[in-house]
């Protein structure tokens, strides 16, 4: 069976995703990820997960920081806390994480998403082969690639669907350090109406800086109705549905449709790119393959 | 104790050569498939061999990057490429798939693996995560300050390897994809465009925000971590790498005679180096062209002065001048790299000679004219140099 999985805005969309179709909800905090959609506090954690467990949804918790050794600790009392929340999966994108969810008995919870690098079903059967949950595959891969990859997996394999897509994620916080190179004085710690353009080029990509250093990301959003079928047929069994720097309503109304079109409705693309004709909308790698060199 | 490694670049045999012979104790190199810098890799199999044999001879040895993130169809002949590697004597291959160096494990035992900085490998908990790889070391995260390196040797059991000096992606490497997004170019396959190194305008809403002459950019400084050698030989650091297989002849032999020298100092004398010969060592690292530089992480996270701002970052000078063929008692037969005159004051460098300066007085074309100027790039003069110089030795102008 299919699972949606969809970042959320504020607690109080977590019904609309549940009547839109999605089967789980994704979260985190403010250290232990990045990149979210929204960041909680703890006991913001604690009532979504009543929420969620109210509406039948699964949990998935975000930890993609990229860890060095005395931030371990945290993370292992921060996955104490979740397992007691009972939460139903972890994002993990550091190998460390690994032994700490282990000292946990909680490795069956961990999902590798690495962002770009599980690209072949070699790869990602070895760390399916740890035990773990599931896998989240690269982004820029093609989607005749993930169904090699699916077809050929050992375990739950995952496919971010919708949304912005992350390109970069440095330590360092490079907005910082060039309003200090230009004598700027601007506070943008954790803006979410940023972006970038190169200077010959005229797409947007949205970037954020934050705790954890300086992220950006596609000039377009990703979309995949007419894919999802073909994926969810190979063996692909989560889709993510990425929220961030989207509304609520744009989310829920994704959701509604990836949720039809897998339950054999009717695919209604064209209404979603009129309705969000203002989005820059595309099918970014799944239809589009990379070149090995220069 | 076991001397820390020094561990240099090489984009072809010559440049391999020119490591090994001007200290390396170690290569790094990538064949024409399976590794990324795809314009870097020019080593055939028979290039590899000759690259080992030369090394063995030298007492050096081979790594051969095997680190492409590799995609479905990536895998053909990977098998067959990874036992040629070890028959022909290749001492270890740096690798960022689990997958190849799994495979590696199984087909290759006798190569080493060591697992690539495209992991970003940050702290000491991730080797448990690879205890059925067993890799015999790993590549640090540059994002590692000097005290994360010192953690991480110390609590593990297998070997660190850090970077010491050459560029820096400004991403966690592995985990950009601004090529792939920009020019289709895949960063994690070779054909990385360097698209951070590129100047972008920031707006907030509709506000542009950057300096209208100076764009916004995400280029880094190069590394340069002589200052740091001393504490990582003493963190038990076992290998340092220099990067830039792109790089010259002229740029290799410059930066591993300089770190051959540190190194072998600091063995020597048993405690850190005086400030005064820290200056000298960066003052001879900086005669090389490199961009500018900075000690990246190693002091903490970089601040504006470890960017490169306004310049497009190459910042190469031209300070190497020719490269010496021959000698006799009469003259030097040297193939000119970049201009040079008479009356220059001109220094050589080489495996055994060092920094020795002498004037140009005469320069004689290959039609035997005197000349004032050399400026025929490649072209082979002779000149006068009066001590004694090897071939491969180089000459550069000094700067006053």
């Amino acid at each position: 069976m299919f699972e949606i999985l969809s970042t959320i805005n504020k607690i109080e969309d977590i019904s609309k995703l549940k009547e839109a179709g999605a089967t789980g909800i994704i979260v985190g905090d403010s250290f232990h990820a990045n990149r979210l959609t929204r960041s909680f506090l703890h006991d913001e954690i604690i009532e979504i997960c009543k929420d969620a467990k109210k509406h039948s949804l699964k949990v998935f918790v975000k930890m993609n920081r990229v860890y060095i050794d005395n931030e371990l600790d945290e993370a292992y009392k921060y996955m104490q806390f979740l397992k007691e929340l009972d939460i139903d999966a972890i994002y993990f994108n550091d190998l460390g994480l690994y032994s700490v969810a282990k000292k946990l008995n909680m490795s069956d919870k961990l999902i590798y998403d690495p962002d770009t690098i599980l690209t072949n079903h070699f790869d990602v059967n070895y760390h399916l082969s740890k035990g773990i949950y599931g896998v989240v595959l690269s982004k820029e891969i093609t989607k005749e690639e993930m169904i090699m990859i699916a077809e050929k997996s050992i375990g739950k394999t995952s496919v971010i669907v919708h949304g912005y897509l992350n390109m970069s994620y440095a330590k360092r916080k490079l907005i910082k350090n060039y309003f200090e190179f230009i004598g700027k004085d601007t506070d943008i710690s954790n803006r979410r109406d940023l972006y970038l353009i190169e200077e010959n080029r005229d797409g947007k990509m949205p970037i954020i800086e934050d705790d954890q250093g300086t992220m950006v990301f596609s000039d377009y959003v990703q979309e995949s109705f007419d894919e999802i079928l073909e994926l969810y047929s190979a063996g692909v069994t989560m889709f993510i549905v990425d929220g961030i720097f989207l509304d609520s309503e744009c989310i829920v109304d994704a959701i509604k449709m990836y949720s039809d079109i897998l339950n054999g409705k009717e695919n209604k693309k064209a209404e979603y790119y009129k309705k969000y004709s203002y989005l820059p909308l595309s099918t970014g790698y799944m239809e589009k393959a990379t070149n090995l060199v220069k | 104790m076991k001397k820390i490694e020094l561990l240099a670049p090489a984009g072809d045999l010559e440049k391999a050569k020119t490591a090994i012979l001007f200290g390396a104790d170690a290569v790094f190199l990538g064949g024409k498939r399976f590794s990324l810098r795809t314009r870097a890799s020019n080593f055939e199999i028979e290039d590899i061999k000759e690259a080992c044999d030369f090394a063995k001879k030298h007492g050096s040895v081979i790594h051969v990057t095997v680190n492409i993130i590799p995609h479905e169809s990536d895998f053909e002949g990977l098998k067959e490429y990874l036992q040629t590697l070890e028959k022909i004597g290749v001492k270890a291959i740096i690798v960022a798939s689990f997958a190849i160096a799994k495979l590696a494990r199984e087909v290759a035992s006798g190569l080493e693996v060591h697992m690539s900085t495209q992991l970003s490998l940050t702290n000491s908990k991730v080797v448990e995560y690879l205890d059925d790889i067993k890799p015999d070391r790993i590549v640090l995260a540059r994002e590692c300050t000097l005290d994360d390196v010192k953690y991480i040797t110390k609590n593990l059991s297998i070997e660190t390897e850090a970077f010491i000096h050459g560029g820096m992606c400004v991403n966690y490497s592995g985990r950009c994809t601004l090529s792939n997004a920009m020019t289709l170019r895949d960063a994690n396959r070779g054909g990385c465009a360097q698209s951070c190194r590129w100047k972008y305008r920031l707006y907030q809403g509709e506000t542009e925000l950057n300096d209208r002459d100076i764009l916004f950019s995400m280029s880094s400084k190069d590394l340069m971590a002589v200052e740091q050698i001393y504490d990582l030989i003493e963190a038990g650091v076992s290998s340092l790498k220099i990067e830039g297989r792109m790089k010259s002849s002229y740029y290799i032999a410059t930066v591993v005679k300089t770190y051959r020298k540190l190194i072998d100092e600091i063995y020597k004398e048993g405690k850190r180096l005086s400030k005064e010969r820290i200056l000298y060592y960066q003052k001879e690292i900086s005669k090389a062209e490199n961009r500018l530089t900075s000690s990246g992480f190693y002091g903490g996270l970089p601040n504006a002065s470890g960017h490169l701002y306004g310049i497009n970052g190459a910042g190469v000078t031209h300070d190497y001048v020719g490269l010496v063929l021959d000698q006799n008692e009469e003259y030097t037969l040297v193939q000119c790299r970049n201009v040079f005159k008479t009356e220059d004051l001109l220094e050589v460098f080489g495996p055994n000679i060092d920094n020795e300066k002498f004037m140009v007085d005469k320069i004689v074309n290959d039609e035997d004219e005197i000349i004032e100027i050399a400026n025929k790039p490649m072209s082979i003069v002779k000149v006068k140099i009066p001590f004694k110089v090897n071939e491969g030795d180089m000459i550069r102008k000094v700067k006053l």
